[in-house]
């Protein structure tokens, strides 16, 4: 689905608070788009989750407005918004059968007796849980009931699937089949979802777009390649993978070349989105697989002498410490089968990066 | 313990000899004997303290040696009377002589209380017949005595005599459910005016019926606004809950007595805010059994569906919620099902607790809100009739172990989905 498919849910200035005091959610305006597979993904308590039970019906807006198809969610009660909900614990109905779990949307719609068990053994079907209808929910395994209660938010169509850190009680091997499961249901049926998740491989691996969240705030909106490659902010840049922090002042700018003087006196090349002025302070960021070791190091525009402190093997790869331009803390990842994969600490080497790998971000 | 003698060579058997079956039992007999030995203490209380007055219960209600230690003889001899006519002059002479003794060593009275049992008025014509006895000097002694009080003459009282002999009767256990053993040995009606204890049943059932559908009524919500609300007030309200128990049952039921009479608070109360023109009777009737009843009960449902509520996740009602459900039709096919268990453990709680309650009643209720445990202590402290205090506790007890399969049947049916 392309960035020009109709809105489906629009937050309008939506702001929310508890105490009175403190906006859990400030400021939001947020567009979900029919079809897009939408990420909320921040820290805990960055307001993620409210912004679901918001949109749900869960909890009142305190302030703006939330629209489904241009009309306002103000006083529609949760059960009448038709949208599937999926809980980080599942929420299934114990006293159920697999079976009427998956079908209480149906029974709730009055649909016929044929058209509910028709339509709950093709969810089940969907779901790889053909059979196991007459169990009750404890008899499953935790990857099991996700599925359910997978099968249970998509039986009846809805307008939009929400899902509140629905893999966080799996082990990892299973959470990350259930995201590939659950991308291809996306691609398959074409709905739209709303994801809450604090895990950014989670975001990047499933999402059409991510938004990032921090303390009510929305950070930085975009495809998971936009906010790792070109974080808006020293936040995003920290939160979404690994990242080496410069603070330095800009000596030279055209717009979006950078010369960056940092404490030490060396001289960075990076790239900026925006336009900095001489003098200003500036956050350089860069990614540890940017950063290169070795012969390789030799024709890039930032080039530094550099000795290893510390040496972590990973199998795939070796994470480099790295002692540079006055600082100790620097990590480079060496790929197996490259330069940096037989370091020992205490040697002397060359590291680089290209500019456009290293992004001028305004200080925090 | 020693191992056991049939050692097999079957396949598993192990370096020791012994099969891994036969030493998978032998842990579990040691096993099995520790737990045993843990328990005995307890055990050995629960017979004592339990079983025993319980089976001690059970035989006093049929009990019946009081006329066979008085006047032994009589006894035989009724026995084997057939009933159908008066007794020759042999049961007469030996009815003069033993009358005759006990009234002089002073324990006819117990046969003679034994006697009014049967018919009433038993008891003084055998006093007198006592008194007089001396009038009586030799034989034709039928005459003589029928001479003394011409009851002697009547063959009901004759067979009162033979009902009494014992040393067994089922006179008290018939008489609790209205029934009584007629001089031919057929089961009948009682006569009316010994036809109450169904009575009391029924009323004590219907109390108990309406104390906890009023329990329910006033605890379900109760206990739901416990466990769903912030922990600051859950706390506060569950200890209101408990405040209760802190205080004796008696001191409680007083303090209705003093909130409830007629210049009581709540009446004050009404008159003052103009809600009532005169005061209303309040206590002494089913009205203030009903309202202290449930007052001292309301924890015992209160507290099991509580703890079940607060296991059940907010995110159930919501999911409930998403999935179309209207808030009633959520709470109907979501969230009661899911409190069955306490429910129902809660009910038979205050049903069966209700069921025996005395001290309420007697202190607030009037004379025809009395309970079967009022007819125990009444006839166990008043009148001395144990055999009948028995005979009513046992119909109480059988009654609350009719419960235990619906108690059961509840508890099993809904926790088919427990969580494992």
């Amino acid at each position: 689905m392309g960035p020009e498919s109709e809105v489906l849910v629009r937050f309008r200035d939506v702001e929310k608070t508890y105490d009175g005091r403190v906006n859990v959610v400030d400021r939001l305006d947020l567009e979900i788009r029919r079809g897009e597979f939408l990420t909320l993904l921040g820290p805990s308590g960055s307001g993620k989750t409210t912004i679901l039970l918001m949109l749900a019906g869960f909890e009142a807006v305190t302030a703006g407005d939330i629209t489904l198809n241009d009309r306002s969610l103000r006083n529609v009660p949760p059960f009448r918004r038709n949208m599937g909900i999926v809980f980080q614990n599942y929420a299934l109905f114990p006293h159920k059968s697999v079976f009427q779990n998956v079908a209480f949307p149906l029974v709730q719609r009055r649909l016929s007796k044929h058209a509910v068990s028709e339509k709950v053994e093709a969810a089940l079907r969907m779901v790889d849980l053909t059979g196991l209808g007459e169990r009750r929910p404890h008899q499953l395994s935790g990857g099991q009931q996700q599925r359910v209660a997978l099968a249970r938010a998509l039986v009846f169509e809805p307008e939009i699937v929400l899902m509140d850190e629905p893999l966080g009680a799996l082990d990892k091997k299973l959470r990350e089949q259930m995201q590939i499961e659950i991308k291809h249901l996306h691609e398959q049926l074409g709905m739209t979802v709303a994801y809450v998740t604090h895990d950014q491989g989670e975001a990047l691996t499933m999402s059409d777009r991510v938004a990032i969240m921090n303390d009510g705030l929305i950070q930085q909106v975009g495809s998971p390649h936009e906010v790792y490659e070109k974080p808006a902010n020293a936040f995003v840049a920290n939160f979404i993978g690994e990242n080496n922090a410069f603070e330095g002042r800009i000596e030279g700018s055209d717009g979006r070349n950078c010369v960056v003087r940092l404490a030490s006196g060396d001289i960075i090349r990076a790239r900026s989105a925006a336009e900095r002025a001489n003098g200003e302070a500036a956050l350089l960021s860069l990614r540890p697989e940017r950063l290169v070791i070795g012969s390789a190091a030799a024709d890039m525009a930032n080039r530094f002498g550099a000795k290893v402190v510390e040496v972590i093997y990973f199998g795939a790869h070796n994470r480099v410490r790295l002692a540079m331009a006055g600082r100790d803390d620097i990590i480079a990842l060496a790929p197996a089968g490259t330069a940096g994969e037989a370091l020992a600490p205490g040697a002397a080497v060359a590291v680089g990066w290209a500019p456009e790998h290293c992004r001028v971000l305004a200080p925090e | 313990m020693s191992p056991p003698p049939d050692i097999t060579d079957e396949g598993t058997a192990g370096p020791t000899g012994l099969s891994l079956e036969a030493k998978l039992r032998r842990a579990q007999r040691q096993r099995s004997l520790n737990a045993f030995l843990l328990v005995a203490p307890l055990l050995l209380f629960i017979l004592v303290v339990f079983a025993g007055p319980i089976l001690s219960l059970l035989y006093f209600s049929v009990d019946d040696p009081k006329l066979a230690e008085v006047m032994p003889r009589t006894a035989e001899i009724v026995a084997e009377w057939d009933g159908a006519e008066l007794p020759g002059e042999e049961a007469y002479a030996t009815v003069v002589e033993e009358i005759r003794a006990a009234y002089g060593d002073r324990t006819v009275a117990a046969a003679a209380m034994r006697l009014n049992y049967e018919i009433s008025g038993f008891r003084s014509m055998v006093m007198r017949t006592g008194r007089k006895i001396r009038r009586i000097a030799g034989p034709p002694y039928k005459e003589a005595l029928i001479g003394l009080d011409e009851r002697w003459g009547d063959i009901t009282y004759w067979r009162a005599i033979k009902a009494s002999a014992g040393p067994y009767t089922t006179r008290y256990l018939l008489a609790a459910v209205d029934l009584e053993r007629k001089w031919d040995g057929s089961i009948g009606t009682a006569p009316p005016e010994r036809t109450i204890y169904i009575d009391y049943l029924e009323r004590t059932f219907w109390i108990s019926f309406w104390v906890l559908a009023w329990c329910i009524a006033i605890g379900y919500p109760m206990a739901y606004l416990i466990a769903t609300t912030g922990r600051r007030l859950s706390r506060i309200l569950l200890a209101l809950v408990l405040l209760p128990f802190w205080t004796s049952l008696l001191v409680r039921t007083a303090a209705w007595v003093v909130l409830l009479q007629n210049k009581g608070v709540v009446n004050d109360f009404l008159l003052y805010a103009g809600l009532s023109d005169e005061p209303l009777t309040l206590i002494f009737n089913r009205t203030g059994v009903y309202v202290a009843m449930v007052h001292i009960l309301l924890p015992f449902l209160v507290l099991p569906l509580y703890a079940v509520m607060r296991n059940i996740p907010a995110s159930q009602m919501r999911a409930a919620a998403s999935l179309g459900a209207k808030p009633v039709a959520a709470f109907l096919s979501v969230y009661l099902p899911q409190t069955l268990p306490g429910l129902g453990a809660g009910c038979i709680l205050v049903f069966i607790l209700s069921l025996g309650f005395y001290i309420t009643p007697a202190l607030i209720g009037g004379a025809s809100d009395q309970m079967l445990s009022y007819l125990i202590a009444e006839f166990a402290t008043r009148t001395g009739n144990w055999g009948m205090a028995s005979a009513i506790a046992i119909l109480l007890l059988l009654s609350v172990a009719a419960l235990y399969p619906v108690y059961r049947g509840l508890v099993r049916g809904a926790a088919g989905f427990r969580f494992g």
